[in-house]
């Protein structure tokens, strides 16, 4: 029988409870055997989650039914939330233009169509008539010039835009003052014409409207000189921008009176 | 193909060609959806003539309303264009999907010609350059876009 009262019990319990306070307080032992542990705890937990996934299989399933049904739900949410994000950005610089801009701007519109054919570049706008919108208007992002409005019904508006070869644009290059003629090509650039054959441009010229006629008003942005050259028939120069407002991508504008 | 169901296959292609296809320009120039359900309509369907220039007309000026060009020339283009398929589908077979390709490519190129008349009628052609460029593009784009379109059950023949 197991005697307290023996001397040599009581060292055998005065040495494990040394031994186990020690274990539990020193980290210098701990760690080693908690290291020493780690292996059969990994791979009983292991085992154990492995069972228990046989045991709880189908309601295991139907969680991860569930629980993916709800990641799509938070996915398609996320992209919503983005492009509303994207979609702030945008409105608020517009806004700051806005509120910024000397130029008289009759109303803000969004895209909701763009032309049907090759043969125009034409976008369909969501204000109108209604909303004091006329034929003649100018169309314009806070970047530069947009286009022009050709058409109105009594809420929907027709803005062909400047990369189109029917609409030609008064411009000026803003470092030389040179004039010149801006049409589109239904590309992403337009072309300068009708300058003269010693006419002082240079690529990464800026290009602005020049206000010559009451069509456009002066100083709207256009885009930058990428190419110079001279023009077939040797008469003068053509200059090749890069226009500043991308029109393949715009979703709103604002109308401007001339 | 019933009538009712091939009007409302005219409308749903001018919805998504003004709302979708402009986003799909490859050097300016875009697929036609219009001119592809136009031709699939006149050559594989076999509708009577009265009710294809019907068709033809409605989204010939369906896409006139949604153009910056002069309004009618596309309704105009259609109908002749309608007529011409038509007439080509009753001399020579148009079976598989290569041939159908090939003239689609065919009629995109009329129209784009039709149009280019019509411009320089009125006084506003677009230079030999953009025209070629856009016309050529288009044509092979629209080509290509026909291939997938005509694997839709619905649009099969």
């Amino acid at each position: 029988m197991f005697a307290f009262r023996k001397k040599k019990n009581l060292i055998y319990i005065a040495l494990a409870v040394v031994l186990f306070l020690a274990a539990n307080l020193t980290p210098v032992v701990r760690t080693p055997v908690l290291n020493i542990f780690r292996f059969p705890l990994v791979l009983f937990s292991a085992l154990g989650r492995e069972v228990g996934g046989i045991i709880f299989y189908h309601r295991n399933m139907k969680e991860n039914a569930r629980l993916k049904s709800e990641m799509d739900f938070l996915q398609q949410k996320v992209v919503a939330l983005n492009e509303i994000y994207l979609e702030n950005i945008r409105l608020k610089d517009l806004l700051a233009f806005k509120e910024k801009s000397s130029y008289r701007i009759v109303a803000a519109a969004r895209v909701i169509g763009r032309s049907a054919d090759n043969w125009s570049s034409v976008i369909i706008i969501d204000k109108g008539a209604k909303h004091g919108i006329c034929r003649g208007m100018v169309a314009m992002t806070y970047l530069g010039l947009a286009g022009r409005v050709i058409e109105t019904t009594s809420f929907t508006s027709k803005v062909m835009l400047i990369n189109d070869p029917n609409l030609g644009v008064s411009a000026i290059i803003q470092r030389s003052r040179q004039e010149g003629l801006v049409s589109g090509t239904f590309g992403n650039s337009l072309i300068l014409r009708y300058l003269s054959n010693d006419a002082d441009v240079k690529t990464s010229d800026t290009v602005i409207t020049s206000g010559l006629t009451d069509v456009y008003p002066k100083g709207i942005l256009i885009g930058k000189v990428v190419e110079v050259g001279e023009e077939f028939s040797g008469l003068g120069r053509y200059c090749v921008i890069r226009p500043a407002v991308n029109t393949s991508n715009i979703e709103e504008v604002l109308i401007v009176m001339p | 193909m019933k009538r009712w169901f091939s009007l409302l296959v005219v409308f749903a292609a001018v919805l998504l060609q003004v709302m979708l296809i402009g986003h799909f320009k490859f050097f300016g120039a875009k697929p036609d959806l219009i001119l592809i359900i136009l031709v699939i309509m006149a050559g594989f369907y076999l509708f009577q003539l009265p009710w294809l220039l019907t068709l033809a007309f409605v989204s010939g000026i369906l896409k006139d309303v949604f153009s910056g060009n002069a309004f009618g020339v596309n309704a105009v283009i259609f109908c002749c264009l309608a007529v011409l398929i038509i007439r080509v589908s009753r001399r020579i077979s148009i079976e598989g999907g290569l041939r159908r390709a090939a003239l689609i490519m065919a009629v995109v190129l009329l129209d784009a010609i039709g149009t280019r008349v019509f411009s320089m009628l009125l006084g506003n052609p677009v230079s030999w350059g953009i025209f070629l460029r856009i016309g050529f593009l288009s044509a092979i784009y629209t080509a290509l876009l026909s291939l997938l379109i005509m694997r839709i059950p619905q649009l099969r023949p």
